[in-house]
């Protein structure tokens, strides 16, 4: 039932990816996450980690 | 995807498959799984800012774990660890609900990542549970849009067996947002 990707193939999916999701982009669907402190799905510690290593959004 | 997020979201993929080979090398099976695994199927349109991993079947004890994660050249910890500047979140056995994984055949070694038929039903319950979520609806939709145009590999009929198990019972929600998700496919045209 696993289904094996090579890299090639995996990042040429990736590339048609990207380039649906500037489309989708132009048309004004992005996904924004909120600051880390309100992703409260992640534990404490995680969120206090990226946090200190982010900054209050926790992206890096 | 800009630069500098695609080089996070790559970094990131590099970090999962060299753990991965590290604990596979000691007999232990890694599969990425959460948000981090969102975060690859949608190409980093979704981004978590670490990597979440979990055992298939046998994990092995917090002092193995902390073994191998240290000859990796991480300071000792239980869970939460720093590679590179990438938090990495080792957990216990992974609760798999769909045997369809998908494996990358990565430079740095094997990854192994959940399902994305779970991670969507998963991205598709915490949209509306415990209470509506947009970032989440947002998440699922993506996905559903990606698998829609032939770029992620998603098997609707798994989609719907899960979404049916008694955890989700989401078959609705689903229906919805593949509709929504039909029409977003063709803006994109």
């Amino acid at each position: 039932m696993k289904r094996v990707f090579s890299m090639e193939e995996w990042d040429e999916r990736g590339r048609r990816m990207e380039e649906l999701s500037a489309r989708l982009a132009q048309q004004g669907f992005v996904i924004k996450r909120p600051p880390i402190d309100q992703q409260t799905r992640k534990s404490p510690q995680k969120r206090a980690l990226l946090k200190k290593l982010y900054g209050p959004t926790g992206q890096s | 995807m800009d630069q500098p997020a695609k080089a996070d979201f790559k970094k990131r993929e590099r970090i999962a498959a060299r753990v991965s080979a590290a604990f596979k090398a000691r007999g232990y099976q890694l599969v990425q799984y959460g948000g981090a695994t969102v975060e690859q199927y949608s190409r980093g349109k979704y981004t978590t800012s670490d990597v979440d991993l979990g055992f298939v079947d046998v994990a092995p004890s917090l002092d193995v774990r902390a073994q191998i994660m240290e000859s990796l050249g991480c300071e000792r910890g239980t869970r939460l660890y720093l590679l590179e500047g990438v938090v990495v979140d080792l957990g216990g056995q992974a609760e798999l609900l769909s045997p369809r994984l998908v494996e990358l055949d990565t430079p740095e070694g094997l990854l192994l990542l959940e399902a994305p038929e779970e991670s969507l039903v998963q991205r598709v319950l915490m949209s509306v549970y415990p209470q509506d979520d947009e970032d989440q609806k947002k998440a699922a939709l993506m996905l559903m849009v990606q698998a829609l145009a032939g770029n992620l590999p998603l098997d609707w009929n798994e989609v719907d067996r899960l979404a049916a198990l008694p955890g989700f019972k989401i078959q609705p929600v689903i229906a919805a947002y593949k509709e929504e998700a039909k029409k977003m496919v063709s803006w994109s045209d």
